[in-house]
């Protein structure tokens, strides 16, 4: 439904922009105000979706995500035969921008997702041996949806936080098994989450790199680089964007960077949860 | 309810009614492409209804199925009477309804949640529309089913009118009624729909309706 | 639905009773059906008791539409003898403070004559396909519809250069390519390459 004339649009938006924000920049400053350096407030929700296993809405900014957590009994794959199943998808809904149009998954929800999935798989943030319920035969299957709700820039991060915490909401039935039969209880316990992988997203433009771009941001960037991290000193994905370059100290400033942010959000996850366990 | 929720979409609304939470964009008008399917005497309304995948006990899949394409359209066509098309010709103007959790009644939530959004987006309009759905359990006809209720139910009947003057603009009918009581049936599901109306004016109104 | 008076100033939604037609004129924000008048958008009731008309202004933000007086933003399409033609897609309309995007965009006209208040010989001095470029509304209901970039505000606020396609810069009067190295002429703005609306 008329893609390309939005993106032809855009493109003039960017195009013109551009100079204003590259001059901005030049004095380190951001079109809404911002230092390089601080990210947009972070508001969390857990529990939104009763119907799920696990939920969590997120607010960066006038950006939303919306995630939700469920779980299935299905087959462990063979070479992890006492391991459960984490899949990971994206939707970007047409609802969120005027260039997202219905349809499967493009390249760019593909690629959101798995940033997503590999942050909490090489982590190990969930203890997938838990959801093992009969070794090589029967495991939990969870599936992590992201809904992206409106698209005001960085989808990535507020997508990031809205999964751990959806994840730190998730209830696992307890199961009964009785000659190889698997009975499904009205008793829950909490997934076991072990760590926090959040990611921080850096916008390179111009010749500066802002922390967490806003959607204008972003239509004018040259590259972005996310970092992922689990711990303050733990790396835990990387995933470089955008059709520009990055020099070797962009990528140790935004580690810099993403350090100090990670700091921030996962102070903001960990108030949810806890106020949540009240 | 409450309009204007996101940034982006030229209009928004979000209805949460019983267990079902419903969000609804509106885009346009805006260009149509490809060219053959512009209309040069008006809009083209086009009506996505999607389900998340974690909006039902059993997860869904994500994409279009049978059922969802046919709500799509009957969606549509609940709401296109009320939108002057013809004051936009050759745009499209597209409605999008994401259902985020659902119990029963997710068409009539996503109508009327979608209405709204039109409203939101300044679509100049003959008339809001409401929804809501009666149903028949165990014998007795009642307003609003649940998902257990609409399981267990004999009949299921969602509605659509444009308050104003009464006009019904959807009507759907599953089960079995006897006449009598789809008599009954229809007085009280338009009555219904009033009642969402009144919630429908008060939520622009907190919107727009305050200050200067 | 009960018939009541409405009153200025007072909030109604699309399909709201506002009158009938042998009491008001149906203005801005209204339709008529069957002798009666209706509001058809979100908004503030206006009655207008000298000239007997009601109207509603609305309240939620509508679709643009652009009128005379207004300024605009737009790509050059193509550069003829006589004119150029300007594909619309930002307005910034008088009396509001932001620039909006068109929903669907309007092509616009620039004579010769409406280019600068100084003689002009040939437009591809003035103006290159491609170009982002301000200017007036001189008249909306004409398709194209007719604009003017006299004035120093108006004209090209991006341009590229012809050989490279790089983004030129300003250097006095005229647009240097930094790339390549030309210089070339334009009819600029005040605001080329500020990237403000």
């Amino acid at each position: 439904m008329g893609k390309v004339i939005n993106l032809v649009k855009e493109e003039l938006i960017s195009d013109v922009r551009r100079d204003y924000i590259l001059r901005l920049l030049e004095n380190d400053k951001r079109i809404d105000g911002r230092r390089l350096d601080e990210g947009r407030d972070v508001e969390i929700e857990v529990g939104v979706i009763r119907k799920a296993e696990g939920s969590a809405k997120v607010k960066l900014g006038d950006t939303q995500v919306l995630v939700g957590v469920k779980l299935e009994i299905g087959e462990p794959f063979p070479d992890s035969p006492n391991r459960g199943v984490l899949t990971t998808s994206t939707e970007l809904l047409p609802v969120a921008s005027p260039v997202f149009e219905p349809g499967p998954p493009n390249e760019d929800a593909i690629e959101l997702a798995r940033v997503i999935d590999r942050g909490i798989r090489s982590s190990e943030a969930v203890d997938l041996e838990s959801l093992c319920i009969i070794e090589g035969e029967k495991v939990w299957v969870l599936f992590i949806d992201i809904h992206v709700l409106d698209d005001d820039g960085n989808i990535m991060d507020a997508s990031s936080i809205a999964s751990i915490a959806a994840l730190y909401d998730t209830k696992v039935p307890k199961t009964l098994v009785e000659n190889g039969k698997v009975e499904i209880l009205d008793e829950y316990e909490p997934l076991t989450v072990r760590k926090t992988p959040i990611s921080v997203t850096i916008a390179k433009v111009g010749n500066k790199l802002v922390l967490d771009p806003n959607h204008e941001e972003e239509l004018v960037m040259d590259s972005r680089i996310t970092v992922t991290l689990s711990e303050e000193n733990e790396v835990c994905s990387i995933q470089k964007g955008g059709s520009g370059t990055i020099s070797e100290r962009d990528v140790l400033e935004s580690l810099e960077i993403a350090r100090n942010r990670f700091k921030e959000v996962k102070e903001a996850i960990s108030e949810v949860i806890s106020r949540r366990g009240d | 309810m409450e309009v204007g929720i996101l940034k982006r979409a030229d209009g928004s609304a979000y209805v949460e009614i019983g267990d079902n939470k419903v969000i609804a964009a509106v885009y346009g008008p805006r260009e149509l492409h490809p060219r053959h399917l512009q209309r040069p005497d008006r809009a083209v309304v086009n009506c996505r209804y999607n389900m998340a995948p974690f909006s039902v006990e059993e997860r869904k899949r994500s994409g279009p199925d049978r059922r969802s394409i046919e709500i799509s359209k009957v969606t549509r066509l609940a709401l296109e009477p009320a939108i002057f098309t013809e004051y936009f010709p050759r745009t499209s103007i597209d409605i999008f309804i994401e259902i985020l959790q659902a119990d029963a009644g997710t068409r009539t939530t996503g109508i009327t949640a979608a209405s709204l959004a039109l409203a939101d987006a300044g679509i100049p309009m003959r008339d809001l529309v409401s929804a809501c759905a009666v149903g028949k359990v165990a014998g007795r006809i009642v307003l609003d089913l649940t998902k257990v209720e609409d399981n267990f139910g004999e009949a299921d009947m969602p509605i659509a009118i444009m308050p104003r003057d009464n006009r019904i603009t959807l009507l759907q009918m599953d089960g079995t009624m006897t006449e009598e009581e789809f008599k009954e049936a229809l007085k009280l599901g338009m009555e219904g729909c009033r009642k969402i109306y009144k919630e429908q004016r008060r939520a622009l109104k907190e919107k727009y309706g305050q200050g200067d | 639905m009960k018939k009541k008076d409405v009153v200025s100033g007072e909030f109604v939604v699309p399909g709201d009773f506002l009158g009938v037609i042998e009491e008001f004129i149906p203005g801005e924000g209204t339709y008529e059906e069957g002798g009666e008048i209706f509001s058809k958008v979100a908004g503030i009731v206006l009655i207008d008791m000298q000239n007997k008309k009601i109207s509603v202004y609305p309240k939620v933000r509508t679709p643009i539409t652009i009128s005379n007086g207004d300024d605009v933003i737009g790509r050059v399409e193509d550069v003829r003898n006589q004119a150029i033609l300007v594909r619309i897609d930002l307005v910034k309309k008088e009396g509001r403070e932001k620039t909006e995007l068109l929903g669907i965009p309007i092509l616009g006209g620039i004579h010769i004559s409406q280019v600068s208040d100084k003689y002009i010989n040939d437009l591809s001095a003035e103006f290159q396909p491609g170009d982002i470029v301000k200017a007036k509304v001189i008249n909306s209901r004409r398709n194209p519809v007719q604009l003017s970039t006299v004035g120093e505000k108006y004209g090209v606020i991006k341009a590229y250069c012809t050989n490279c396609r790089s983004t030129l810069v300003k250097r006095g009067i005229r647009l240097y390519c930094r790339n390549c190295g030309s210089e070339e002429n334009r009819k600029i703005s005040l605001d080329y390459g500020k990237g403000v609306f």
